[in-house]
């Protein structure tokens, strides 16, 4: 009985549990940090992708897990910021970081402008005006050939001279842990509160008082902005961009990732992310059929497990907590 | 005394061709506990909800302390201090009890410390009870509990002068009851809180509330302290559809009596 009650102190907003878990953060990026030097450079390159798409998915998960606003427009505020900061790095000159930034700048705006637009939908309605300025986004940046290069792809300046994975690596490692932690302090704040009340019933937050319109909006923006400089860095990593890259299947992959992983947990995503990335990679010899296992574990798990590996990975560990 | 606290000026709102409510005018006085009844549908949740701000009048005003809150969305309404429970309990139910009243601290007016606030809310959980249950998903509590974590949310907001109750008693375990005439009794008192509640059960309204308004069709038509009010012959033909002696909603024959708290008529008078 006694190990229960300490598995039960583990439990959500214990002060007990947040020093576990912020050790074993660490311990965990240490060892994140140093990974490259133990794998080859095709692996890391893997890796790397994959750090991308835990940022995508943690701050998707902010927006449609936390706060219960389902979109569908992350993957292409995604390719705007990059295209953003891809076309002021050559059409304007700035440095590339500065990109990036007017990137995470604009895709901020951009939410912030669909947060206010679709403050009175929610669910299917949001999904699918989010979805339809998605579509919008990418058939523009794919006919704006002129300005864009259209289907062709644009060739990006590489934000480091490296051409070893490695150094861009730690770039997205330092840029997925610095996403996760932001949230974590912002999930505990007042905000996330505020957020999370929001998810559960917008007409109970806003009648004891929280301004559900300023904090839809923010969330928007939030989200929309970390995507955008994602989406910057990861084009200055692969140095070419295209509207390819923001077809659905890019939304498909970061909901799978999130569902997978576990909505509604700091980690889920992260976990999710790195999965699906690796398990894509793995299988690419079998081409889209893998989208179709995906979709199938995706069913299976909201079938059986709601909660996602992280909600597996939880009960595993009570149930040994329990027997130890 | 001097002023009253809530003034309802010529309230006026229709959906669609039914008028919900229709030219409400009445005060309460500061510290007042005044029930509201009336049959199903005479529009007395959408009065709640023209007060709230969940509603906007077609005309009329709602005064506050002598402020108007015409055109004030519900979290500037609650900002000005008044409060509310729902119908059917509505509970943030992913978060646990305890989170359910940090919500409440977490509201954008307000500025109380996180120390300070987690005290109050365990001291308000104390309060109904509910203090076994603070680290308990709120989906995993019964109606009554979920009553109870309503009203807690309620008094947990600062400032705090008005109250709007819809049925908090409807479907709850008298034990519950019990407490939550004890809260409301207690907040009323120690800090001069109004409450406007919403209710079929005569006897606990009879224990709460000076005064008694009656709804019906969305016209206020009666006001008075209960047992007067009970006799009113327009209140028995409002709930009873025919004028007739004897068949006013008294005591221990209260109007929705039936379990699930939603008939507005009374069970048979015999």
């Amino acid at each position: 009985m006694i190990p229960l009650g300490w598995a039960r102190a583990l439990g959500p907003g214990m002060p007990g549990a947040s020093t576990v878990r912020a050790a074993g953060a660490a311990a965990g990026l240490a060892a994140a940090a140093l990974l490259p030097f133990a794998l080859g450079s095709y692996p890391v390159h893997v890796l790397t992708v994959a750090l991308y798409y835990v940022i995508l998915a943690s701050s998707w998960n902010l927006l449609a897990g936390y706060t219960g606003l389902f979109s569908l427009a992350h993957h292409a505020l995604a390719g705007l910021g990059g295209y953003t900061s891809a076309l002021l790095v050559l059409r304007a000159g700035i440095p590339v970081p500065l990109g990036i930034a007017c990137g995470g700048i604009l895709t901020y705006a951009t939410g912030y402008a669909m947060g206010a637009l679709t403050l009175r939908m929610r669910t299917l309605y949001l999904a699918l005006a989010t979805w339809a300025f998605a579509e919008s986004t990418r058939v523009v940046i794919s006919m704006e050939y002129g300005l864009t290069r259209g289907d062709l792809g644009l060739a990006v300046p590489k934000l480091l001279a490296a051409t070893s994975p490695r150094p861009y690596y730690e770039v997205f490692l330092a840029a997925a842990a610095a996403t996760v932690a932001g949230l974590a302090i912002l999930l505990r704040s007042r905000i996330g509160y505020r957020l999370r009340a929001i998810r559960d019933d917008e007409g109970v937050a806003r009648a004891v008082g929280v301004n559900t319109v300023r904090w839809k909006r923010f969330v928007f923006a939030l989200s929309s902005g970390i995507a955008g400089a994602a989406g910057a860095i990861y084009g200055h990593y692969i140095g070419l961009l295209s509207p390819v890259g923001m077809k659905f299947d890019e939304m498909a992959l970061v909901i799978i990732m999130v569902v997978l992983g576990g909505q509604r947990t700091l980690a889920g995503p992260v976990l999710g992310a790195a999965v699906v990335e690796v398990a894509s990679e793995a299988l690419r010899a079998y081409g889209q059929i893998r989208m179709v296992v995906f979709a199938l574990t995706v069913l299976a798990v909201m079938r059986i497990y709601p909660s996602g590996l992280m909600g597996i990975a939880r009960a595993m560990a009570r149930r040994w907590l329990a027997a130890a | 005394m001097d002023d009253p606290l809530l003034i309802l000026d010529g309230l006026h709102k229709s959906f669609g061709g039914v008028a919900a409510v229709r030219g409400v005018s009445t005060t309460l006085a500061r510290g007042e506990i005044r029930g509201l009844i009336g049959p199903n549908g005479s529009g007395k949740t959408t009065l709640l909800n023209l007060v709230g701000g969940q509603t906007r009048p077609d005309r009329g005003w709602v005064v506050l302390a002598g402020r108007s809150l015409e055109g004030q969305p519900p979290d500037a309404i609650a900002a000005r201090g008044v409060a509310r429970t729902f119908q059917l309990p509505r509970v943030f139910r992913h978060m646990t009890v305890l989170e359910n009243l940090l919500v409440v601290v977490c509201a954008d007016h307000r500025r109380a410390g996180w120390v300070e606030a987690r005290r109050d809310a365990e001291a308000l959980l104390r309060l109904v009870h509910l203090d076994g249950l603070a680290h308990a998903e709120a989906r995993t509590l019964s109606g009554g509990q979920a009553m109870l974590l309503q009203l807690a949310r309620c008094l947990a907001q600062r400032p705090l002068v008005l109250c709007l109750l819809d049925e908090p008693f409807a479907g709850v375990h008298p034990g519950i009851k019990e407490r939550m005439v004890q809260a409301i009794h207690e907040t009323n008192r120690a800090h001069g809180v109004t409450f406007l509640v919403v209710s079929h059960e005569m006897p606990t309204l009879r224990r709460l509330a000076g005064r008694v308004s009656v709804m019906h069709n969305g016209a206020w038509i009666a006001d008075g302290p209960l047992d007067a009010v009970a006799r009113d012959p327009r209140v028995i033909e409002a709930y009873l559809g025919r004028p007739g002696p004897g068949h006013g909603p008294e005591e221990g024959r209260a109007p929705g009596r039936a379990a699930d708290g939603h008939s507005g008529q009374p069970r048979d008078p015999a």
